[in-house]
């Protein structure tokens, strides 16, 4: 009996790492009482099984490790339990927390023999103590480049990446597998680096190209083709959560797009990863920052937002803030930090403290929910290309009036007297109309702005609110009629210059102003001012276009009250007396309207210029006065300014900017924002103090800028390697570390540690350039070897860890199509620029809350990229949900890789693939002339080619050749006219042999071939 | 079968691991890992229902009018509601003091049980000993995205999987033909909280639901392009097949027979789902129980196909029907005028569909549930001066009834205090809701866990107790 106790102890001993069993524990323990306690028999299993998880060789927390003969020490004093510490904290006393922390108590006789060993001297033999392993988990050690190893089959080599495959290949005496045939390489190669398949003129010139860099050519080919950047910048795209819509029940458009473009040429001009990195996180805090450094920090300007009514704007901003956190640290770091939003992380070294520390960086920012800060930008503007003449396809710009291009003075003039003509203050009788004042009913800001009411009614609202905030005033109206609204400007000592703007100079930007009332919007017909800016009119603020608006000149030091007064062309009638002013600032960043005052009418004022200008235009050009002309001609340059500011297809990207003076940040009690934690103090802005390296203290306030200069700092153990991890995946299908999202204790440990290491540091020897590191993997052996399975590999690596094989997996939903409209020869290449609507079934919308705009293009933007579909969050194109595209309410580093029955229906049914399978037989008649049987074989070769870029072997063209000889006879019998495309029947072909083309090429766009890159 | 093939599908069934994400858990390898991949399930004890049907309220109905029935409510109808109530209490729409508002409808106690319900359910009323009510709800979300996304996926913000797609990754579907859990949509609108009320979050996106529409296809794409005949849809099939295959041969990958395996399955469905969605073939007394009309979108259709769906064994149901949003500040949202309206389109379906159930021997296995995303408040909200009748948003206690599987029928849970206002007695989290679903279905809600970035993450988040009074 004592002979197998002894044994099995042996065993656990000899795999020290493994849990010891309790129950054998607690046998041994009563076995033995007798005898003197052994350490290595009794006391180091109960340590092994209840403590080393957080105090032994893997882990040292508060640098203790049981099992560590000098560590243990500090905490007991032998022959003396009584006053030993582990004892006190075993038991729970001394009012400190009961260890195990978190775990059930040891039990009394576990307790009792501690106690006894510790009484009898705390015999611990030398022989048994463990060595503390490192005092870091792997990741968090800055890399430092590894020693290349040597290998045997020298010759397989073709840079270092493939002397780390081999070593291990070796160790494990596996061969790699033999290069894939240039076909596959080339049909690898494009869908990697650009997404697109190769056209057969791309792949007959690598066929034929017998030079031994032939492949490297392509390479750099492939590198330099602007495509690159859509195929990556659609990688990241999926880590910033791009989205065209806010997200929520609303889930209104929004204008992201130049953020897209930022993205694809980033990476087409190989803007080095840092750079990339610090302009994103904190272009806008760069000194003089360039209008695409500023468009770049759209990154975290990807979050959702919610506009229904009735939401906390300052917990809307807290949920967005925190994502920023979360999805930098997953992003970056590799690390989960969210988790310790509630409490410390269990596994990770982020303290909760550090959590929102690093929370602060983010706090500052000036947007609130669904106001912020934006940037006018045009189209190509990102590309060092602005298109400033509108696209005259688009509906939207075409709608927006004829309002562009260039003002010709007759043109202006005749609108101009419309307009006046239809203001009804210009024609009003020419006498003082009364303002009554209301009663406030409710009055608040749609950010953050605290607007206050004066003594004498008027409203103050503090600097430092939101970039673009919007004010409401809800008022109670004694009498129903309104025609008229005046709105006052005051100068007050509280605002920058004594106002009345917000602006530092005192000036303001006022882009709309209307009423809601009634569930609607009642915008004013016109308005006029007693002061404006030539190119802020007080009517742009009533034209319903946020890009325009009025504003005052302000006098230094001395600003002057002001005026501008709105009408309606007829009086309304509000039954409910309960009307909301509504001002909102969205023209401009931070220049909100600062003191004001409103009052209503129930009569239209005049408006004396108005009617000037009217008697004016209608003179003859040469009958006019000078100060008619003069008049006129202010006029003319105004209408001109406001045209500038509408430019054609200029539109508001959302961008970051920080408030003037830094949100006081604390910790949040289990992470609830309404519970923040004053007694623990106010936190500076501060990273991870388990990542390398410190930050320097802080002369200024520590901003986002120092916060993303930490995560690119060479000495940052985590952002090179969570980097190129990611990377490699994209290539190999998996990591090296395969938990791509964690890099913490419970994340995959790297299947090839040192190889990780070395393309870290390469990464950063090499300018941080991310195509270098794109050549380097791609010309390796190991990226080039063929990826079909082998038996032998079955069972000793089913999972193809080792990679003595490349991956085979399936291309990601925006390819599919991608790949499916260079096939047919239709895809539009048009690089950038905003998003577009092909075609979709009906009634994706059905349901929605708000009907979305979907007005499927009919001419070229039919066939963009998919990349380019406007992607709505709450109903994403079907296709994307289909093929597994997240819905981007939150970062994805990694998407899932389905492979389910909707799938194949939506190829087989989708008419956008059906409308691409007709465009792919009409390629193959125009590829291969002549008459329909004498022409069929070579162009269902042709079809392999274009989809497969290979001939098929016999059995392939043989299947396909019966089955549209089939199709031929069975359409013939029964016409099917949804497959026919009118260009094969113009082409000659009957319309059975048309449809049986169309459906050779569904099936084509139907094998797991054509969706998978080998 | 062949040793050969045998280990090749055993390889089939690691790839398919390997391809939906590593950090997938034992349950779902367990599902995954099945021959038929859709038929196993796991249990950690015996279910008592097999199949759920979730009839799901968007918009919030009133607990008030409907099954909360508070006499002294009644009494001070009209008067301020006090201030110990309103300190600090945040609405969503309702401003200043507002007034108590008793209910302008009659309630009267039902079956055996005598349980009380409102004269605006006459037909629910008639099974009244079959459900079991939950007058104790509450939850923390005051708006209806955030709220619904709570209800659904036991979190206020997107981004979790939602109850049906755990239901999907841990129980699988039982039927071969069909998804496991399949969404029904009637009324106004979509739910506010959209798809991500049915989204898988992380979980992969095999076992999100799947929008069986009212329009067009019912299931995306699962009609052939017009006139293709299924004869030529069998031969471009086994055209796909051969060239899978033969492409197959030359590089061994497993992967390509799961494909092969979708396309048959998608082609199955292209059969089973025009027939199961072919409301028109069942008899003339059915479609009148349910007040049902072929070819209308209608929450009735709905909750004939749900009994439909439950039959060929799909795993979770989900009707969602938006109208309930009764705030009284427009003649659509008037509790007096259009609360009736939209009881009159759900009462008799949902009662035909217990009864339906019922007769088939189906409600034992079949656990039914309805509600909203949280209640009403006992104040008249009057919004701008509004002489409708309405309530504001209420998170603070609602009802919500169960039936069928396992649950114990014709009693009431929990209670309010006096105005209904607050809960007085045995308070049921949705957590704790969700927590006594997965019970009932026989799985662990602290068990069912699904790792991600980094952390086990679960339905019931860290929360949630099996509220046992209600088990049968």
């Amino acid at each position: 009996m004592r002979r197998i106790f002894k044994l099995t102890l042996l065993v656990s001993l000899a795999f020290t790492f493994l849990t010891f069993n309790r129950t054998l524990g607690a046998h041994v323990a009563s076995f033995f009482a007798q005898d003197r306690v052994d350490f290595v028999r009794d006391i180091q299993p109960i340590f092994q099984a209840h403590c080393a998880q957080c105090h032994g060789a893997e882990k040292q927390s508060s640098q203790l490790s049981v099992l560590n003969k000098t560590s243990i020490a500090r905490v007991l004093v032998p022959g003396n339990s009584k006053n030993s510490r582990l004892v006190h904290r075993l038991l729970g006393l001394n009012g400190e927390a009961r260890m195990p922390k978190g775990g059930e108590a040891l039990k009394p006789e576990q307790i009792a023999m501690i106690q006894r060993w510790i009484d009898e001297g705390a015999d611990f033999p030398v022989s048994a103590s463990v060595e503390a392993k490192s005092t870091r988990h792997w990741s968090l050690v800055t890399p430092v480049s590894p020693a290349i190893p040597s290998v045997r089959n020298k010759s397989w080599v073709r840079n270092p990446i493939d002397s780390f495959i081999l070593a291990r290949l070796e160790k494990e005496n596996l061969k790699p597998s033999p290069e894939a045939d240039k076909a596959t390489l080339l049909r690898r190669l494009s869908l990697d680096l650009i997404g697109l398949l190769p056209t057969p003129e791309e792949l007959e010139a690598f066929l034929k190209d017998n030079a031994p860099n032939a492949y490297e050519k392509q390479v750099e080919r492939l590198l330099a083709s602007p495509h690159y950047g859509e195929r990556w910048g659609r990688h990241w795209l999926d880590q910033a959560r791009y989205a065209d819509s806010n997200g929520y029940t609303i889930d209104g458009e929004r204008v992201m797009w130049p953020y897209r473009d930022w993205v694809i040429q980033a990476f087409n001009e190989d803007k080095p990863f840092d750079r990339f990195t610090i302009e994103q996180l904190a272009g806008d805090l760069l000194p003089n920052p360039t209008k695409a450094q500023l468009v770049a920090t759209g990154f975290h300007r990807n979050t959702v937002i919610n506009e229904e009514g009735g939401v906390d704007p300052e917990q809307a901003r807290v949920e967005q803030v925190m994502d920023r956190l979360s999805t930098t640290g997953a992003v970056w770091l590799g690390l989960t930090i969210g988790c310790a939003q509630c409490h410390t992380h269990k596994f990770d070294p982020i303290p909760h403290k550090e959590y929102y520390q690093m929370l602060a960086f983010f706090n500052s920012t000036m947007d609130v929910n669904n106001q912020g800060p934006v940037v006018p930008v045009v189209r190509g503007e990102m590309f060092g290309k602005p298109e400033t003449i509108a696209d005259p396809n688009d509906a939207t710009m075409a709608r927006r009036n004829m309002m562009t291009g260039e003002l010709k003075q007759g043109d202006w003039e005749r609108m101009e007297i419309a307009r006046l003509e239809r203001n009804p203050a210009v024609t009003a009788p020419n006498q003082a109309v009364e303002w009554l004042p209301f009663d406030i009913v409710k009055f608040d800001t749609e950010a953050a702005g605290k607007l206050q009411r004066l003594d004498d009614g008027s409203f103050l609202i503090a600097a430092n609110g939101s970039a673009n905030d919007a004010y409401r005033i809800l008022v109670r109206i004694n009498s129903p009629r309104v025609a008229a609204v005046r709105l006052r400007v005051l100068p007050h000592e509280a605002l920058p210059k004594n106002g009345p703007g917000l602006a530092g100079d005192g000036t303001f930007a006022l882009s709309e102003f209307y009423i809601d009332s009634e569930g609607g919007r009642h915008s004013f017909n016109d308005a006029f001012a007693d002061d404006e800016q030539s190119s802020f009119p007080a009517r742009a603020a009533s034209d319903g276009d946020r890009r325009t608006g009025w504003a005052v000149t302000v006098a230094a030091d001395n600003p002057k009250p002001h005026e501008a007064v709105f009408v309606y062309a007829k009086p309304k009638e509000f039954a409910s007396r309960q009307i909301q002013f509504v001002m909102r600032h969205d023209a401009e960043t931070g220049r909100g309207i600062g003191h004001f005052a409103i009052e209503v009418a129930t009569e239209t004022p005049h408006d004396a210029r108005g009617a000037a200008l009217l008697t004016a235009l209608k003179q003859p050009l040469n009958a006019r006065t000078p100060e008619q002309q003069t008049l006129v001609a202010a006029a003319y340059a105004s209408a001109r300014a406001v045209r500038e500011r509408q430019a054609g297809n200029a539109v508001m990207a959302m961008i970051m900017r920080d408030v003037a003076v830094p949100r006081e940040s604390y910790i949040f009690r289990r992470g609830d924002f309404t519970r923040p934690d004053k007694a623990a103090g106010l936190l500076q802005p501060g990273v991870l103090s388990a990542v390398a390296p410190v930050l320097s203290e802080p002369g200024t306030p520590r901003t986002r800028l120092d916060l993303a200069k930490w995560l690119v700092n060479p000495a940052n153990p985590l952002t090179p390697r969570v980097t190129m991890n990611r990377i490699w995946m994209r290539y190999f299908g998996r990591g090296i570390v395969e938990t791509e999202e964690d890099f913490g204790t419970q994340g995959a440990r790297p299947s090839h540690p040192e190889l990780l290491d070395w393309l870290a540091t390469e990464f950063i020897r090499q300018g941080w350039s991310m195509k270098a590191m794109h050549r380097l993997i791609v010309n390796s052996a190991t990226y080039r070897q063929s990826s079909s399975a082998r038996k032998d590999l079955v069972d000793i690596d089913p999972r193809n860890l080792l990679l003595a094989r490349q991956e085979r997996f399936r291309v990601e939903a925006e390819i599919v199509r991608d790949a499916a409209l260079t096939a047919s020869g239709l895809l539009n290449p048009k690089i950038g620029g905003p998003s577009v609507r092909p075609p979709q079934p009906d009634g994706v919308y059905a349901f929605t809350q708000n009907r979305k705009n979907w007005t499927t293009a009919t001419g070229a933007d039919r066939f963009r990229r998919a990349m380019y579909t406007h992607f709505f969050r709450s109903a994403p194109y079907p296709l994307f949900t289909t093929f597994d595209t997240p819905d981007f309410q939150q970062v994805c580093t990694r998407r899932h890789r389905s492979n389910t029955p909707l799938q194949s229906l939506t190829l087989a049914n989708d008419p956008a693939f059906l409308e691409i399978a007709q465009g792919l037989a009409a390629r193959l008649v125009r590829d291969v002339p002549g008459e329909f049987a004498a022409t069929l074989d070579a162009r269902l070769k042709q079809a392999f080619t274009l989809c497969f870029s290979r001939p098929p072997n016999a059995a392939e063209l043989a299947a396909l050749h019966s089955y549209v000889e089939r199709q031929v006879q069975g359409f013939t019998r029964q016409p099917v006219s949804s497959l026919v495309n009118k260009d094969l029947t113009q082409a000659g072909l009957t319309e059975a042999q048309a449809a049986a083309l169309t459906a050779a090429a569904r099936v084509l766009f139907n094998t797991d071939n054509f969706i998978t890159r080998e | 079968m062949s040793d050969s093939k045998n280990s090749l599908q055993s390889i089939t069934r690691r790839h398919f691991f390997q391809q939906t994400g590593l950090s997938i858990g034992s349950v779902a390898l367990a599902s995954l890992l099945n021959d038929q991949l859709f038929a196993q399930q796991i249990q950690h004890h015996a279910p008592k229902a097999k199949n759920i049907i979730y009839l799901f309220m968007a918009g919030a109905p009133s607990q008030l009018e409907l099954f909360d029935y508070k006499p002294k409510l009644q009494q001070f109808d009209g008067q301020d509601c006090p201030a110990e109530y309103l300190k600090g209490e945040r609405f969503a729409f309702t401003k200043g003091v507002p007034k108590l508002l008793g209910t302008p409808f009659n309630f009267k106690p039902r079956g055996q049980s005598g349980q009380v319900i409102s004269d605006l359910l006459p037909h629910l009323s008639k099974h009244a000993d079959d459900i079991a009510i939950i007058r104790s709800m509450r939850t923390t979300q005051f708006n209806h995205a955030p709220a619904q996304i709570f209800m659904n996926t036991g979190h206020q913000i997107v981004g979790r999987p939602s109850m049906g797609a755990w239901m999907s990754y841990g129980l699988g579907s039982e039927n071969k033909d069909l998804p496991g859990f399949v969404v029904l949509i009637s009324g106004d609108n979509q739910p506010d909280g959209g798809k991500s009320c049915w989204g898988s979050g992380f979980l992969p996106t095999v076992h999100q639901g799947v929008e069986f529409r009212s329009k067009g296809d019912p299931v995306l794409f699962v009609s052939n392009p017009e006139g293709v005949s299924s004869d030529v849809r069998r031969q471009t099939l086994d055209a796909i097949r051969d060239l899978n295959q033969t492409h197959q041969q030359k590089v061994l990958d497993p992967e390509i027979n799961t494909r092969i395996s979708a396309y048959e399955l998608a082609y199955k469905m292209q059969t089973s789902v025009p027939e199961l969605t072919d409301i028109a073939i069942e008899p003339a007394k059915t479609h009148e129980a349910y007040g049902t009309q072929p070819g209308q979108a209608s929450f009735a259709n709905n909750c004939l196909l749900a009994r439909r769906l439950v039959e060929r064994g799909v795993r979770f149901v989900q009707l969602y029907h938006w109208g309930w949003d009764h705030h009284g500040n427009g003649v659509s949202t008037d509790i007096v005028s259009a609360l009736p309206r939209a009881t009159r389109l759900v009462d008799k379906p949902i009662s035909a569909l217990l009864t339906d159930l019922k007769e088939r021997g189906l409600l034992d296995t079949t656990l039914v549930i309805w509600g909203g995303e949280f209640g009403r408040t006992p104040v008249n909200e009057a919004r701008n001066g509004s002489k409708l009748l309405g309530r504001d948003h209420h998170p603070r206690a609602f009802t919500m009834w169960l039936a069928g599987g396992g649950v114990k029928g014709g009693i009431t849970y929990g209670q309010t205090d006096e105005l209904g206002y607050n809960i007085a007695e045995n308070p049921v989290d949705v957590h704790d809701l969700h927590a006594t679903i997965l019970h009932l279905m026989g799985i662990d809600h602290l068990k069912l866990t699904y790792r991600f970035q980094g952390r086990d993450f679960r339905l019931t988040d860290v929360h949630g107790n099996v509220v046992k009074k209600i088990l049968a």
